[in-house]
């Protein structure tokens, strides 16, 4: 049927950039190159932060495997060292609970109490190995007494859940206490002035109490890499370009809702007198060949005209018209034909054979 | 007496897997070493009651000239003096103790550093813990690989199912990349972790050449990139 159609061959490779295109492309690149940089450094700087603090929490756990202190290396000429207490809680800071549990294991294996500041064996190298162990991380066998065991247990739930790499900087450092510890701080230095800080701040007593329990824990993972920068998309002003048909314009070549593109012309050419060649792009109609009208061209976007010039085109019979989305016939059907479809994405004026009326389709 | 015997054979197997396991790395290892008979091993590690020492399976071996060659860096454009080769002597030592934490492996990495050991093998019974693991990367340059015994019952290279893998030398390697214009980041990859990545104690960079049989191809290589 379409065999002596020719339609404009439109080529489909991408037409050359100009060289502003160019250059924008360069500069969009560019910045989106130095964005990933960006993140991909912000990424390796957070790496780097968690492998120092891991480092951190190992040295820490092997320091506090040799503890207590003995106190016959401090010669008498130098300043007194800090208690050990003092020293367990700074190293203890950066700890989630199951370091603690690390620590702990590692000691009984070093046949120490797991309670860092006794020098005691545990009780576990009798214990038989084949008991089930406890459902909490605290195995009695580990310590040599109840009390080292209660004590270790009041630090480990003091400490905060959330691996200290992620932890929120502008948080105070949870103030871990220990047990038999007077309730007034004896070291009145950064411990008490965040506490009033945050008395001042408002926000209370039970804020610190929160925070110290880690009721509320507040990490920063969400927000370290992803910055709270919203870009709203622009919203598009829906423009109906469809016809005043637009209501029944449900085509059954439709695939999914869109409608396939076809040359207005294809089918068309065969009911022509069988001149070749008919609807050959950019031809000028000439009058012995018929008559082109210019539906459309003035701009009508409601396709009236369209319609009303089916009416007097139509002299063979009884036909159909299908609108697409944008208002543009593309499928017809007349009696007695395939039906045949338009496109109006050009400029295109179509010729139709003799006798035959010419009609061109626009889109508006 | 019977669980003697058994640990005894089990033992058995474990040091002819590690000794196979290092004269494949290529070290200087006799073909008697590494397929011991039991009645030579029982001579050799078991005390008067039968049972095996495990203190006395510990052995260094030394690498051969042409592992040598394969872990000496190409020399870097304008570097005057002869590269040094980035492997040494092994020691493999076997631990039977209930449970392995930071302080075993430690003192396992300070007697390496003291004998100047380039390597350690540490074969363990129980599994190490968690932190004691964190260690070995923490004692680099010192290289300390870390095995469970029953990692080591069978020869897991041994296997008609596994492919034989070869370590490329730095030289090989640059050859591998020029032929096919590859960058070593475009090529497969094994991890390190890797059963037989531990077994030939790959490192990060290198590249493993992998020689499968197939009944359509013969044989064919493929190459793999450690991560
Ligand atoms: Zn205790």
């Amino acid at each position: 049927m379409a065999t002596s159609t020719q339609v404009p061959i439109k080529s489909i490779l991408k037409s050359a950039t100009t060289s502003l295109d160019n250059q924008q492309n360069d500069k969009t690149r560019a910045q989106k190159d130095r964005e990933n940089l960006t993140i991909a450094l912000k990424h390796a700087h957070l790496i780097q932060h968690q492998k120092n603090l891991q480092a951190l929490i190992l040295s820490a756990i092997e320091t506090l495997l040799d503890f207590p202190p003995l106190n016959s290396t401090t010669t008498p000429t130098s300043p007194p060292p800090t208690p050990p207490q003092t020293q367990l809680l700074n190293l203890l800071s950066p700890f989630q609970p199951s370091d603690l549990d690390d620590l702990v294991t590692e000691r009984r294996i070093d046949g120490k109490c797991g309670y860092a500041l006794c020098p005691n064996p545990p009780r576990s190298s009798t214990a038989p190995s084949w008991k089930l162990k406890p459902n909490t991380a605290i195995n009695p066998s580990d310590y040599c007494s109840k009390p080292c065991q209660f004590r270790t247990q009041h630090i480990r739930d003091q400490l905060s859940p959330i691996p200290a790499w992620e932890r929120d900087p502008s948080q105070p450092p949870i103030r871990i206490r220990l047990l038999d510890e007077p309730e007034e701080p004896t070291n009145p230095t950064k411990p008490v002035a965040t506490a009033t800080e945050a008395h001042h701040d408002g926000s209370g007593p039970h804020k610190i109490l929160a925070a110290e329990r880690a009721d509320n824990p507040t990490s920063t993972r969400p927000a370290r890499v992803l910055s709270p920068f919203i870009v709203e998309k622009a919203p598009k002003p829906f423009v109906p370009k469809v016809s005043s048909l637009g209501s029944a314009k449900v085509s059954s070549t439709a695939i999914e809702g869109y409608e396939p593109r076809r040359r207005l012309g294809e089918e068309r050419s065969s009911v022509g007198s069988g001149r070749g060649g008919v609807g050959r792009g950019k031809r000028k109609p000439k009058d012995g060949f018929g008559k082109v009208e210019g539906a459309g061209r003035d701009g009508d976007a409601d396709g009236l005209d369209d319609l009303k010039r089916f009416d007097d085109v139509d002299d063979r019979g009884v036909g159909a018209i299908m609108y697409g989305m944008d208002g543009e016939v593309v499928k017809e059907v007349w009696h007695g034909e395939a039906g045949s479809s338009g496109d109006a994405d050009e400029e295109q004026e179509e010729e139709k054979g003799e006798g035959q009326k010419e009609k061109k389709v626009n889109d508006g | 007496m019977g669980d003697d015997q058994r640990e005894l054979s089990r033992l058995w197997r474990i040091l002819r897997t590690t000794k196979q396991m290092c004269a494949d790395r290529g070290y200087e290892l006799t073909d008697e070493e590494c397929n011991i008979s039991l009645a030579d091993f029982r001579a050799q590690y078991a005390d008067e009651s039968g049972a095996p020492q495990r203190a006395k399976m510990a052995f260094t071996a030394r690498p051969s000239d042409d592992m040598v060659k394969r872990y000496t860096p190409l020399p870097r454009p304008g570097q005057q003096d002869e590269p040094m080769p980035l492997i040494g002597t092994i020691h493999v030592e076997f631990a039977n103790d209930p449970s392995i934490g930071i302080k075993h492996l430690k003192a396992f990495a300070q007697l390496l550093n003291e004998k100047n050991y380039y390597t350690g093998v540490f074969v363990t019974a129980a599994a190490p813990t968690s932190s004691a693991l964190k260690i070995v990367p923490s004692v680099l340059p010192t290289q300390i690989e870390v095995f469970r015994e029953e990692d080591l019952l069978v020869n897991i290279s041994r296997h008609e199912l596994v492919p034989k893998h070869t370590l490329l030398s730095s030289e090989d390697k640059k050859r591998l990349l020029e032929r096919y214009r590859l960058k070593e980041t475009q090529l497969p990859r094994i991890r390190m972790d890797d059963p037989m990545a531990k077994y030939l104690g790959l490192r990060r960079g290198q590249v493993v050449k992998i020689i499968r049989k197939s009944e359509t191809a013969g044989r064919y290589a493929s190459y793999r990139w450690v991560i």
